[in-house]
């Protein structure tokens, strides 16, 4: 028995070698790894091995792309239209997944020593398929997307949002409008609707928010019942922007609201005197100027979503792309919605 | 505390009518908001920002706030009661244990000074569940009979099955219409 990152060098070679080689025929030389004698024990274990070679393929089509870059300047439409290629061939490998049972097997794995070493094997080989059906978000869920990121399923619901937030870029320095307009460019599919949706996003956002910021405000250490209002005003504000964005930019709406109503609001709420009359209207006067940033259409979503996918296929892991916005997408709304 | 707020823009002259829609939590603003997009839905609102939709009903065009937020958001919505016509209440009527808390609710937006003239609907919604309380005990658990200033009316209605909304849309803007503003 092998593990798959230790699947036969010829056989590798031989797939990478023949570079020209398409899916069908990789997943034809997994198939012979049963011939072999290599230990591919069910179906699902010839795909996963079917999807590292794939992987591995890929990656080395990806660094002779590189290679042509630095040498031609001329990046071609080659591996683009490998890469279209082999995403639509491994849509199939995960599409015969059967994914609960096997993320059940996974995490069964993952919390007990004492697990049959080829169930170990067979769990370490079908991990990357599992990830790529998260990815993909084939079937999306909790369970799942609190496996992607390796956190405890019973705390996931409390922890995701605050999770994607402090990886992304800090909010500290920024004003509240700024800190705002931040996280919506970097987690455009954020739920903004009624309910509670909005309101998780909104409170952990203000919670983030004044964990880096609280020297804005004037005082480094605060009581917690300091901080508790300080988090109440975030909020508040936070709220009245996104409100304040809908008034002045929704088409539908006629008469719009004045900088006296709106900071009339503010005053009356326990924001006030959180924020100086000179910062509202340096708001107000921004967002007339320029609303939060539009959600992008769902195709180009989409295209998000199937670029990480396909750097996760070709072995590309940089730091912003291995936690991308696939995972953020998934962990957000599979705690929201 | 969840908000809806919905506004009104009425057809006959240029006058044009602003609705709160109110309630609790989970009390079936937005399912209400929903079943009553039977007209042309205008508008889908293309920003970022709480959902805004454009229901037309026989001769009355609603403008539909669709909103959330926690009770410390509540005191902000001051800035919207101005020109405020009407306040649509919604109460789950299958939570019992809530009642006091949304009458007291209910009594703290009432006495807002900017909604003194505002007509009052209730809606005693999820009357489709077992255990609902009726529209009567929902009346009494709110304290409408010590309204003595405003106009008011109470239907029972079920959300999820679209009864009862649409009688109460009727009662509005039929008592809309003989107001001026």
């Amino acid at each position: 028995m092998v593990d798959i990152d230790d699947l036969p060098p010829h056989l590798l070679a031989t797939v990478v070698r023949e570079g020209q080689l398409d899916l069908a025929s990789v997943i034809a030389l997994a198939g012979t790894c049963k011939t072999l004698r290599i230990g591919i024990d069910d179906d699902m274990c010839r795909h996963a091995v079917a999807s590292a070679a794939a992987r591995r393929w890929g990656a080395e089509r990806w660094r002779n792309h590189e290679k042509d870059v630095t040498d031609d300047g001329d990046c071609g439409p080659t591996l683009r239209e490998a890469a279209v290629a082999l995403e639509e061939n491994v849509t199939k490998l995960v599409g015969k997944l059967r994914f609960d049972d096997a993320l059940t097997r996974v995490n069964a794995c993952a919390v007990s020593d004492q697990v049959e070493p080829c169930e170990q094997r067979w769990a370490r080989a079908v991990t990357p398929l599992l990830r790529i059906a998260v990815a993909k978000g084939a079937r999306t869920g909790r369970a799942a997307a609190a496996w992607v990121i390796g956190m405890d399923r019973k705390n996931f619901r409390n922890r995701a949002l605050p999770y994607v937030l402090q990886r992304l870029r800090s909010l500290k320095g920024m004003n509240v409008l700024d800190a705002l307009r931040a996280v919506l460019y970097q987690l455009p599919f954020l739920p903004m609707d009624a309910g509670r949706g909005a309101n998780a996003v909104i409170k952990e956002i203000s919670c983030e928010y004044v964990r880096v910021n609280q020297s804005r405000f004037g005082v480094v250490e605060r009581s917690a019942s300091e901080m508790s209002r300080l988090q109440d005003a975030v909020h508040v504000m936070l709220y009245a922007l996104i409100m304040l964005n809908t008034d002045l930019w929704n088409s539908a709406i006629k008469t719009k609201i004045t900088f006296q109503q709106w900071s009339e609001g503010i005053r009356a709420s326990v924001a006030n005197g959180y924020f100086r009359s000179a910062e509202l209207l340096l708001f107000y006067d921004s967002l007339m100027h320029s609303p939060l940033r539009d959600r992008p259409k769902d195709d180009e979503h989409v295209v998000l979503v199937r670029d990480y996918v396909t750097r996760l296929e070709y072995g590309i892991n940089s730091s912003w792309w291995g936690r991308g916005w696939a995972d953020m997408y998934q962990l957000v709304v599979a705690t929201l919605t | 505390m969840g908000f809806v707020l919905s506004k009104l823009l009425s057809l006959f002259g240029e006058r044009e009518a602003r609705i709160l829609v109110l309630g609790l939590d989970n009390a079936g603003k937005t399912t209400i908001l929903y079943r009553l997009q039977v007209g042309e839905v205008v508008s889908t609102i293309p920003t970022i920002g709480f959902n805004v939709e454009t229901v037309t009903y026989k001769n009355i065009k609603f403008q539909v706030w669709d909103l959330g937020g926690q009770t410390s958001i509540r005191p902000y919505w001051r800035c919207y009661f101005p020109n405020t016509q009407a306040v649509i209440y919604v109460v789950d009527s299958t939570d019992h244990e809530r009642l006091a808390t949304t009458k007291q609710e209910f009594h703290s937006i009432l006495e807002e000074d900017e909604l003194k003239d505002a007509v009052l609907l209730v809606y005693a919604n999820k009357q489709d569940l077992p255990g609902a309380l009726s529209e009567t005990e929902v009346a009494e658990g709110l304290g409408l009979h010590t309204i003595k200033t405003r106009q008011y009316a109470i239907f029972k209605t079920s959300a999820i099955k679209g009864e009862g909304l649409f009688e109460g849309l009727e009662w509005l803007s039929g008592v809309l219409k003989t107001k001026t503003w």
